[in-house]
């Protein structure tokens, strides 16, 4: 189903976002709103990890442009890691692979923006480490699509 | 087997995992391969949110919209229909904003440029109805200018297994005008 899921893990040198699920004209309004609802320190990089998401629409990317104007405007960025392919050409044709940093791996992601590959919990061989010093934050978020329509 | 499908629908966004549902139980028994579905699966869901969006104006909620399916040799055709007020969205759909950087970046009109990029061949034409018809895996799909038969009606799907391919397809509007 179409049912989205947020991972948040939030730093002092920004905050990284896994989503989960496909961003659809159901799913991105309801999406759209839980970004706004989250208290990104807007002045640092966000890192979305896409490595889990098959579908983007154009509802999808109105939502991303929506969270890069708000974050860039504070002078953060939006960093997107992992794009699978029929994603990558999704964005490739609609020209937001030249508004986002964007790269094949979440650890690039974040070490290239100044962020501790830690963050996620290891990107994929190791287990999470919830250490850190500076609060290292994590929840998790599910978003059920269908409440976007009321 | 290569019997058209059809669906008919609401303009409700909640009727997208309907609509999904039905692409690939279609994906399903044509083309195991996968080859198509992640492309119509965009495709269809710009041109429905196009129609609940635009075309009903994002307040009507029962807006008709028709859908179907038509299995070619080589592919397959999805035609989308609906009863809002004539629009030609490849004519008259704003040009997107591929360029600008992030702060002057428009939004509009992307999810008609996926349509046209993902699906082989996109027409437009209007007869009491919008009708958007998309091909997906032929280069040429109307030979001869043959329109795939969209009409609604029940048990009228015509027995050949290509409406396209056939030529005579009953009653026709341009579908290339």
């Amino acid at each position: 189903m179409s049912e989205l899921e947020l991972e948040v893990f939030a730093a002092d040198t920004g905050t990284a976002i896994k989503i989960i699920g496909r961003i659809d004209g159901n799913s991105a309004p309801v999406l759209d709103s839980r970004l706004k609802e989250l208290d990104l320190k807007l002045g640092l990089p966000v890192v979305l990890d896409f490595d889990d998401v098959d579908f983007v629409s154009s509802a999808g990317l109105r939502t991303l442009l929506v969270l890069a104007k708000r974050v860039e405007a504070e002078g953060g960025s939006v960093v997107i890691a992992r794009l699978q392919p029929e994603v990558d050409e999704v964005f490739e044709i609609s020209g937001f692979k030249s508004i986002f940093k964007h790269y094949p791996s979440l650890s690039a992601a974040l070490t290239e923006n100044g962020m501790s590959t830690d963050l996620c919990g290891g990107t994929s061989e190791e287990e999470p480490v919830p250490e850190q010093e500076g609060g290292l934050g994590r929840f998790v978020s599910r978003i059920l699509p269908g409440r976007s329509g009321n | 087997m290569s019997k058209v499908e059809r669906l008919e629908i609401d303009s409700q966004i909640e009727n997208l995992s309907k609509i999904e549902a039905w692409i690939d139980s279609f994906c399903e028994s044509h083309f195991p391969a996968v080859e198509f579905r992640h492309k119509m699966h965009l495709v269809v869901e710009e041109l429905f949110m196009n129609s609940v969006m635009h075309g009903y104006g994002g307040v009507r909620d029962d807006g008709p919209i028709w859908l179907a399916l038509h299995p070619l040799p080589e592919g397959a055709a999805l035609v989308i229909e609906d009863d809002a007020p004539p629009f030609d969205v490849l004519k008259d759909s704003p040009v997107p904003d591929t360029q600008s950087g992030v702060e002057e970046r428009q939004i509009g009109g992307l999810g008609i440029m996926l349509v046209q990029n993902m699906a082989d061949h996109v027409s437009y034409d209007y007869d009491q109805r919008n009708r958007i018809t998309t091909v997906f895996g032929r280069e040429s799909p109307l030979d001869g200018g043959t329109e795939v038969d969209a009409e609604g009606s029940a048990g009228a799907a015509p027995q050949e297994p290509s409406p396209l391919k056939s030529g005579k397809s009953r009653q026709s509007t341009d579908a290339t005008r």
